[in-house]
């Protein structure tokens, strides 16, 4: 226990004494997880966005005038039975009209002319939430469109497919942004780790010389790397925070899908845990190659 | 306590640092280790506490051979012997106490133990009304006395002293190696390198002269051998 207190000491006076260099590297990780903590909370939140958006995919099959009965229940039946249908509802052209004035009250007077309902049967699918590929959904609304009851159909899944896209594309310039920043970072904790080795190569010499272990030299390097990857994290997730409170002043600015990407929705918790593991993390691990490196 | 078997060591292939040496030392021994520059004193003494590899030949410390020591393992031996540097080896911006408690530290002792045998050091050195001065701060005799202290903190069975004396006026050698004797009495089997004609004279110790990597003399007290 004295000896672990010692070692956490050692490792807080090292970064005590190495006052520039240490903040230099504290800049640079902030800097780094900033810009993760920022496509990782776009992209979060346009997930959620994208989640909360796919429940209300639907596709609607109008039927020709002529279907009967008995073929409308086996193709009603045959989708709901598709495991990627959540629900489907046969409207008949009378729940269509009676839909049509509950809707749109103020031009009733243009369907009632109408004796008989001018709208066709028709059915209403919904898929499941969990659909992502859009390529099973395409070829089962083909299939169904095959069928020669079906006079037409209308799908709104094209604008959800664009917004995949999109998020695809944030992820991918996050994801390489991300890695060419983590890189200069690690880089920049291995040399400062290395610097301050050679800083205190004589203090190291004489721990040696009087038995010290090499973890006890070793530890309080990895304890100082880890630290100033946490404190850079917990740095990165306060300007964070301050960005995401700042930048709704503008939102008269930005358009509706702009604002629930960057809308506090996405739990700033999983992300302050997220940059804090990822930050003592490659702490951890450039000090570790330092040290490995520069320690014999 | 120590024990040379035919060591050669060459840090060039064709030019022995150290040629074929065999000598043993008793627990509790004072030796000088005498011999012009470059006659193998350091070293013979890195080769005690393995800062150096010996090329053949086997050392046996304290009845363990040191040469199959793991890297690892090293600081069991380390935490045996106490080095006296010429140099010092001093942490300069740190207090006298702080440079002493080093070998406490470094093996976990408690403040209040670390407290004790500091002080306890610095009496035998005749140094604790400088306890809190800045290294830096005080003269090289007491800078030698700050490293000898820093030595025998951590009660080593063992004590090597290299060219303790070389920055040195002849009283304070004098002083340091009386310092020396007090703690060899204690039990501490030494090794003391110089080259100090005149310290050779005044204190009867046993003495090993190198020349050129060899053994040429090994005189104990009142007698050669």
């Amino acid at each position: 226990m004295t000896l672990l207190i010692q070692v956490l000491r050692e490792a807080l006076e090292n970064i005590r004494r190495n006052k520039s260099a240490n903040i230099l590297c504290l800049g640079i990780i902030c800097f780094t997880l900033l810009v993760l903590g920022i496509f990782r909370f776009v992209n979060g939140n346009l997930g959620d966005y994208i989640k909360r958006h796919s429940r209300q995919v639907e596709a609607v099959f109008y039927l020709q005038e002529e279907a009967e009965g008995r073929e409308v229940d086996a193709l009603l039946e045959r989708i709901r039975g598709n495991l990627l249908v959540s629900e489907a509802r046969l409207v008949t052209a009378e729940e269509a009209r009676a839909r049509f004035n509950r809707d749109f009250p103020e031009l009733q007077h243009i369907v009632s002319e109408y004796r008989e309902s001018p709208f066709p049967t028709s059915i209403e699918v919904r898929f499941k939430e969990e659909l992502r590929n859009d390529l099973k959904i395409s070829a089962f609304i083909e299939e169904i469109q095959r069928g020669y009851l079906i006079e037409s159909m209308e799908v709104n899944i094209e604008w959800i497919n664009k917004l995949v896209a999109v998020k695809r594309f944030v992820s991918l310039i996050g994801f390489f942004l991300t890695m060419i920043l983590l890189f200069v970072s690690t880089f920049i904790i291995f040399n400062v780790i290395r610097l301050i080795i050679l800083f205190r190569r004589e203090e190291i010499q004489i721990m040696q010389l009087v038995g010290a272990t090499r973890m006890y030299i070793k530890v309080p390097f990895l304890i100082e790397g880890s630290l100033l990857g946490f404190f850079g994290g917990a740095l990165a997730v306060i300007f964070l925070v301050l960005i995401l409170k700042a930048f709704p002043v503008s939102d008269r600015f930005v358009f509706n899908l702009v604002q629930e990407m960057i809308a506090l929705d996405y739990p700033i918790k999983t992300i302050t845990r997220e940059l804090l593991l990822v930050g003592t993390s490659i702490g951890l691990v450039a000090s570790w190659f330092s040290v490995d490196k520069h320690i014999r | 306590m120590i024990q040379f078997f035919h060591v050669s060591m060459h840090y060039l292939k064709d030019l022995p640092a150290l040629d074929d040496i065999t000598f043993s030392l008793e627990k509790g021994e004072f030796t000088f280790l005498t011999g012009a520059s470059g006659a193998g004193k350091s070293t013979l003494l890195k080769l005690i506490y393995r800062a150096e590899y010996p090329t053949k030949g086997q050392i046996l410390i304290d009845s363990s051979n040191i040469n199959l020591l793991p890297a690892k393992k090293l600081h069991t031996l380390r935490r045996k012997i106490g080095i006296v540097f010429q140099d010092f080896k001093l942490l300069r911006d740190r207090t006298v106490h702080e440079n002493i408690a080093i070998p406490l530290r470094v093996i976990g002792e408690k403040n209040a133990h670390i407290e004790k045998k500091v002080n306890n050091a610095l009496s035998i050195v005749g140094l604790s009304h400088r306890k809190r001065y800045i290294t830096a701060h005080i003269s090289g005799g007491e800078q030698q006395r700050v490293a000898i202290a820093r030595a025998i903190v951590g009660n080593p069975k063992i004590l090597l002293a290299d060219e303790p004396t070389g920055n040195l006026d002849t009283e304070l050698s004098m002083e340091i190696i009386k310092i020396f004797e007090r703690i060899n009495q204690s039990g501490v089997t030494m090794i003391v390198a110089t080259h100090d004609q005149f310290l050779l004279n005044l204190f009867s110790k046993r003495l090993i002269k190198l020349d050129k990597g060899r053994v040429i003399l090994d005189r104990r007290p009142g007698g050669v051998s």
